[in-house]
């Protein structure tokens, strides 16, 4: 119950609070554990103009395990696989990383800001990290592709 | 295959109105210093030719006969067989159990005897060896299929050619028989019997022959080396345990990250943390702005000496013991010092100079320990209605109520832990001079209703700074060989990498790897599944929580913290065989 507590003290203050750029609510009323995010693809960004929406799943051991965030639009980004799941790879939200006095407003700037600058020392599709890092521009243009294919 | 242990030869009368059951020939034995007795039992006098009885141990017994050959059957021959020799005619009845005698002439011979004893229905047959100008061969068989079911012995012609006229003796009546004038005056009935009844002991030839023998030694064998190597594996698996204990009792292993299911703290560590009410260091200007007037005061008083917004909770020293999780009752040390607080209070105030002035705060308990940090008891029960846990300090008589004044407890800036001023788990504020906090190890505070449960049930580690909040030395696990293994395995694989990294950058071709490179290859290898195993665990962990699909990253020997992730694995069932085969020979993988 504690979960519930928390969460819906953290889901006021992101409404009071927001973070630029993203905006986020509950999936379905009742269900606190479940968010839908969505994240706009920051100026300057080859993701920029796109809208990308992604799923925040709340274990019922929060704050105790990590959230996770799943990317519903595909992405063509380091730190997200490159799958059905789209799972967004951030360090703080391995287990093992993972503080409870971490917010979900941190973690959806952290994830917000992953769009602005990968990071490819924590990619989870290292082809695209390579590519990221090798040769920019080619990322950059498929980058570009799929969120005009995908994220409009 | 049964021998012969012993022939035994006699003479025994069958009385003529006798009419015996054929199998039972239970007739007296001819008095032996007037006939004859014959015992052979040397092995060397004797072989045992043909034998179908595979247990042994039978005897055979029977009047000794001659079996009849067609007259003109040059196998007859009277050289050997004398022609007043015991045929069956010769016998008094026709069902008496009969053990077949002849001279091992040729193999046509020994052939027309056994037939004819076959048909006499003959209990076995003894052949004997006779001088070589009438054979020379011993085998009545010739390794051929024998088509007989009793047994064939083979006599030694010294022992076989004398008893084959004894047994020419033993074939008419009784008067005509050897000695038969000495025997009718001793008083045998002249129409009596007197035949040469045999006895064949047989034992078992081979109890644990050859082959059986071996293969018992061999198992036996066998068995003292897995007993051996099974002692050996436990005594390594003892000492890996004990090793492995003594480096848990030193610290130097990661418990957490062995991945050996869920290691909690017991309640009775937990008690043992400190729990104390929150003291804001700059007086609680963050707490509610009803007490907001009396702290300025001392938020001001102590401003000087205090960085900044920098907050301080002042600690009960950690042998308090708790009560219901909830009250605190202060050790007895700290009372007695107490009780001379009105006396020193002056000095006090001047050795340390943040002592509040406790004529305005009457209500609280204060004591200064010599090495400067002060030691508050906040009375904090000022309104009954609060719910937030009581710090209480039974030995303080003075009446606590009306604590308008409350605070100000601040101390000389000694920080021993963090600067945190709300709880990380529900992320509400610690109230100034109200809230209880639980203080682990590692000096982080939590809400004891937030931190205890998770401490209790789910992990071990401070959820801020992930040290583990257990004693050093204390073995919260049943160290299990499987422990041990993945211990070792871990350690292992770490070093490997180690290893391998060098391998790799000295030029992994080379002569270097030949020499010993089987060895090293093989090792190489099993790290390798091992590393595999162990990923698809926390593979299987992740997926199973439905946590991002780690993708065989790396794929190398970078040890990951990932490697924490297997706790939640507990081994797999595997198969019984699996079970016993540890029991046996731990450790063996
Ligand atoms: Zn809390
Ligand atoms: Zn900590």
């Amino acid at each position: 119950m504690s979960a519930v507590k928390r969460i819906t003290k953290e889901l006021a203050e992101f409404s009071n609070n927001p973070v630029p750029g993203v905006s986020a609510g509950l999936a379905s009323e009742g269900d606190v554990f479940k968010w839908n995010v969505i994240l706009t693809g920051p100026q300057g960004s080859p993701y920029s103009g796109g809208v990308f929406t992604l799923n925040l799943t709340l274990p019922t051991e929060y704050p105790f395990k990590p959230p996770t965030l799943n990317f519903t639009t595909k992405i063509y980004h380091p730190n997200v696989s490159n799958d059905d799941k789209g799972s967004m790879c951030l360090g703080i939200l391995r287990s093992e990383s993972w503080k409870p006095s971490c917010k979900i407003s941190q973690v959806l700037e952290m994830a917000a800001g992953l769009l602005k600058e990968p990071n490819v020392d924590d990619a989870v599709e290292t082809s695209i990290a390579d590519e990221f890092k090798n040769s920019p521009d080619s990322f950059e243009k498929t980058a570009r592709e799929w969120t005009r294919k995908y994220a409009k | 295959m049964s021998a012969a242990t012993n022939f035994n030869f006699s003479v025994i009368v069958i009385p003529s109105a006798a009419r015996p059951v054929a199998a039972n020939l239970d007739f007296p034995t001819l008095n032996q210093s007037l006939s004859f007795a014959l015992e052979v039992s040397s092995p060397s006098d004797f072989q045992t030719l043909y034998s179908q009885d595979s247990k042994g141990g039978n005897t055979f017994k029977g009047l000794l006969y001659v079996p009849d050959l067609d007259p003109s059957d040059p196998c007859d021959n009277h050289d050997l067989v004398p022609r007043n020799i015991t045929r069956k005619a010769n016998l008094p009845m026709d069902d008496l159990k009969l053990i077949a005698y002849a001279p091992l002439i040729t193999q046509h011979c020994s052939r027309q005897y056994m037939y004819s004893a076959e048909n006499d229905n003959v209990a076995a047959f003894i052949f004997y060896g006779v001088p070589a100008k009438y054979s020379n061969h011993t085998d009545p068989l010739q390794g051929e299929e024998y088509p007989f079911e009793y047994p064939v012995y083979f006599l030694d012609g010294a022992i076989g050619q004398p008893l084959m006229n004894k047994l020419s003796e033993y074939s008419a009546n009784m008067s005509e028989v050897y000695n038969g004038f000495n025997l009718t005056e001793a008083g045998y009935d002249i129409r009596d019997y007197a035949r040469i009844y045999t006895v064949i002991s047989t034992r078992n030839t081979n109890p644990m022959p050859g082959l059986w023998l071996f293969l018992l030694v061999v198992v036996a064998v066998l068995l003292f080396i897995i007993g051996a190597s099974s002692l050996l594996m436990h005594l390594f698996q003892f000492h890996y345990r004990r090793s492995l204990r003594r480096r848990i009792a030193n610290g130097e292993v990661d418990l957490e990250g062995l991945g050996v299911g869920r290691i909690t703290v017991p309640r009775e560590f937990l008690a043992k943390f400190p729990l104390y009410v929150y003291i804001a260091e700059n007086g609680g200007q963050s707490t509610p702005p009803k007490r907001k007037a009396q702290n300025s005061t001392a938020a001001t008083r102590s401003a000087p000496k205090e960085e900044g917004r920098r907050k301080e909770k002042v600690r009960v020293p950690s042998a308090v013991v708790v009560k219901e999780g909830v009250s605190i009752m202060i050790p007895a040390t700290i009372t007695t010092e107490r009780k001379s607080k009105g006396k020193e209070r002056v000095k006090d105030k001047s050795k340390s100079p943040t002592a509040i002035d406790t004529t305005t705060s009457p209500e609280m308990a204060e004591v200064s320990t010599s090495k400067g940090l002060t030691l508050a008891s906040p009375t904090t029960p000022s309104t009954k209605s609060r719910s937030s846990p009581r710090v209480q300090s039974p030995s303080t008589s003075s009446p606590q109520l009306g604590g308008a004044q409350t605070p100000t407890a601040s101390s000389p800036p000694h920080h021993r832990g963090y600067h945190q001023t709300s709880c990380p788990i529900c992320l509400d504020d610690f109230i100034h001079q109200e809230t209880t906090v639980r203080e682990l190890p590692c000096l982080h505070i939590f809400h004891p209703e937030c931190i205890d449960p998770y401490l209790e049930s789910q992990s071990s580690l401070c959820v801020l700074c992930k040290q583990s909040c257990l004693p050093k030395g204390y073995v919260p696990i049943r160290l299990t060989n499987a422990i041990v293994r993945r211990e070792r395995l871990l350690r292992s694989v770490r070093e490997r990498s180690r290893e391998v990294a060098a391998a790799t950058a000295a030029n992994n071709g080379g002569n270097s790897n030949d020499e010993g490179g089987i060895l090293w290859r093989w090792r190489l290898r099993r790290l390798r599944r091992q590393e595999l195993d162990l990923m698809g665990r926390q593979a299987l962990v992740r997926a199973g929580r439905g946590n991002y699909g780690e993708r065989g990253r790396g794929g190398g020997f970078g040890l990951g913290p990932q490697y924490r992730e297997q706790r939640v694995v507990e081994d797999v069932v595997r198969p019984r065989w699996r079970e016993t085969m540890d029991r046996i020979f731990p450790g063996f993988r």
